[in-house]
């Protein structure tokens, strides 16, 4: 339950609503289009494909393996 | 269409392509050397599959033009927002386990082939809900297979120039392909899906890193793309159609559909066992997403400082071109959502290409222009071997959902409605004549969507895909059902799947030609498209209708 939790925030947050979070807005300074030298859009796309990929290891580990054996 | 530098490659790519295209036809011979009787070994390759050959062809079956052409030519056009369609990839993943799994063991334990074969033994509908099943497997694969070899045209006459390019790509692609299907059936299907998965995931990554540093390296590349125009780097994006909301149920139904979709049941039904699903899942959520993020996207974002759709004025101010009323007019970025709403297309760099379409090209003419001058000799071989994996990504795509749909339309129709004591023989012979019938219909509409002016159902890659996905969202409340809840009733998920597709069909070109383009109905779906994604759309009215039928049905009994 945990593990879907986290994967649907990831979806929400991700390429979801949440970007509104770091969207920089229309008037905003051109620097806050980047972070470290990246797009903030995509800075922020690569920290969620993290997190999924974290869930989906951690599901395959914990839940599908042993519900196998 | 960009054809002036065709022969840029010399004659590379004839061998490369020639020596690729007979490779397939020998694994094509070799699945029919190893083919034993029955529908079971032609269409589920006797539910061997391991977890290698498992993930290769669900992978490639994922990956079409869509991902190779597409999704590069979408970042290309609409700026970075569109990278984040990536993060669909890991949601498809959980799926082949979470779906996948539970399909493979019923279909193994009942002997079913088709999706519809699962779906109606559950609900007990040999006709009605067959019928429709077999309808959204028809309304998904046929675009499908049309925009692949619209793809195959493209790549043709971009790597060999001259008059009938396109059209002897696209007939070559489809020739290939389906004798190859009709030949060996699944087991030759899913090892040249082996080999062309394997073949794109390093075509993709490739691409990436050629455009990343025909930009100067890392470095020089992220600050060049600093410098983009602000609605490409922001959602949402050049053309306002990316909202979050539209991008999070485009993510959603875009990762569900496309695993609903028959070939891919198919493939679930073809693995040996559990771990060779779970294994596929987590290849396919972390290898393939990153495939994505840090190689086709990359291509877009450098493709826009490349081959700028967006130049810098005196004033600092970004001047588009956009096609209006037949013509190419410069507009302002403050201008250009304006001219957008009154029916304006953005165009690409005229050396991308002339039209509104052309988008979708980036990807071959970064690959073509850049990598043999980055790398001389060895960048001419390795252009030539990626732009052969955009191939190998239509190939695989279109094989997977002919094969899909002659086992559709040949048991779900063929032997289950029309002729329910046909023999297997029979029934094998029907398959192969769907898939000849299927690839020349599919061939016709490249035609003549090309040909004409007024007909064009084709449009960009993306959108067409997109479509095709929403008809099989369709399936998803009752695959819900089915797996998990055990709910629903017969006559809910007939009347929700038919309520569901009505609600996409109002979304497609249909509409316009019936009720005319400027029409009030056609205005409204329109803006409902910008809010959220077709499939969702008519997943909502699907699951509503499907639980309303299901409850009062039960009422009714009870």
């Amino acid at each position: 339950m945990v593990l879907f939790l986290v994967f649907a925030l990831a979806m929400v947050m991700g390429p979801g609503p949440g970007l509104r979070l770091i969207n920089p807005e229309p008037t905003a300074a051109r620097e806050s289009l980047l972070i470290l030298g990246v797009p903030v859009i995509y800075a922020w796309g690569l920290f969620w494909y993290g997190v999924q990929a974290a869930v989906v290891v951690s599901a395959c580990l914990t839940i599908w393996k042993p519900s196998e054996d | 269409m960009d054809t002036a530098t065709t022969t840029e490659l010399g004659w590379l790519p004839h061998f490369c392509l020639a020596g690729y295209l007979l490779f397939l036809l020998g694994i094509g011979l070799w699945g029919f050397s190893k083919r034993k009787a029955g529908e079971e070994d032609y269409y589920l390759a006797g539910r061997g599959q391991g977890w290698m050959v498992s993930s290769l062809t669900i992978m490639a079956t994922f990956f079409s033009s869509a991902a190779m052409l597409g999704a590069p030519g979408m970042v290309y056009k609409e700026g970075v927002v569109f990278a984040l369609f990536a993060l669909n990839v890991p949601l498809s993943g959980a799926m082949i386990y979470m779906l996948g799994n539970r399909i493979r063991k019923i279909g193994q334990t009942h002997g079913h082939i088709t999706p519809a074969d699962l779906i109606c033994s559950h609900y007990g509908s040999p006709v009605a809900l067959r019928c429709l099943v077999a309808l959204i497997g028809f309304l998904y694969a046929v675009p499908y297979v049309v925009i692949q070899i619209q793809a195959g045209g493209i790549i043709s006459s971009q790597l060999f120039g001259g008059e009938h390019a396109f059209e002897i790509g696209a007939c070559l692609l489809s020739l290939v392909t389906m004798l190859y299907i009709m030949i060996g059936g699944m087991r030759s299907v899913a090892w040249t899906d082996a080999l062309q998965g394997t073949l794109l995931m390093g075509g993709m990554l490739l691409a990436g890193a050629a455009a990343v540093a025909a930009l100067g390296g890392p470095s020089a590349f992220f600050e060049k793309v600093g410098e983009l125009p602000r609605t490409s780097l922001s959602v949402p994006g050049t053309t306002g159609s990316f909202t979050p909301e539209k991008l999070f149920t485009l993510c959603i139904f875009g990762a569900l559909g496309s695993m609903i979709q028959p070939a891919q049941w198919m493939r679930f039904y073809a693995a040996k066992s559990a771990k060779a699903l779970r294994r596929s899942a987590v290849i396919f959520a972390l290898g393939l997403t990153a495939c994505f993020l840090f190689g086709v996207m990359l291509v877009g974002l450098g493709g826009q400082v490349l081959y700028p759709v967006a130049k810098p004025s005196a004033d600092g101010a970004f001047e588009y071109q956009v096609q209006a009323d037949g013509q190419a007019v410069a507009v302002s970025e403050a201008e250009l959502p304006g001219r957008l709403a009154e029916g304006g297309k953005p165009l690409p760099h005229p050396d991308v290409g002339e039209g509104p379409r052309d988008f979708d090209q980036i990807m071959v003419v970064v690959l073509k222009r850049h990598l043999p001058e980055l790398l001389g000799p060895a960048g001419l071989l390795l252009a030539t071997l990626v732009i052969i994996a955009i191939m190998a990504a239509a190939m695989s795509t279109a094989d997977s959902n002919l094969h899909a749909l002659s086992a559709v339309l040949t048991r779900d129709i063929y032997s289950g409605i029309l002729r329910p004591g046909a023999s297997e023989k029979s029934r094998l012979w029907v398959g192969r004549g769907v898939i000849a019938a299927a690839t020349l219909l599919a061939l016709g509409m490249v035609f003549v969507s090309r040909s004409s002016e007024s007909f064009n159902p084709i449009g960009m890659i993306i959108p067409m895909s997109l479509l095709a996905i929403a008809f099989s969202s369709q399936l998803l409340p009752v695959t819900f059902d089915v797996l998990f809840l055990k709910r629903g009733s017969r006559q809910g998920a007939i009347a929700g799947i038919v309520a569901g597709m009505l609600v996409v069909l109002m979304f497609s070109p249909l509409l316009a030609i019936i009720t005319g383009s400027d029409s009030a109905a056609v205005g409204l779906f329109a803006r409902l498209k910008q809010i959220a994604d077709i499939g969702f759309c008519g997943v909502v009215v699907n699951v509503a209708v499907f639980t309303l039928l299901s409850v009062i049905g039960k009422r009714t009994r009870s």
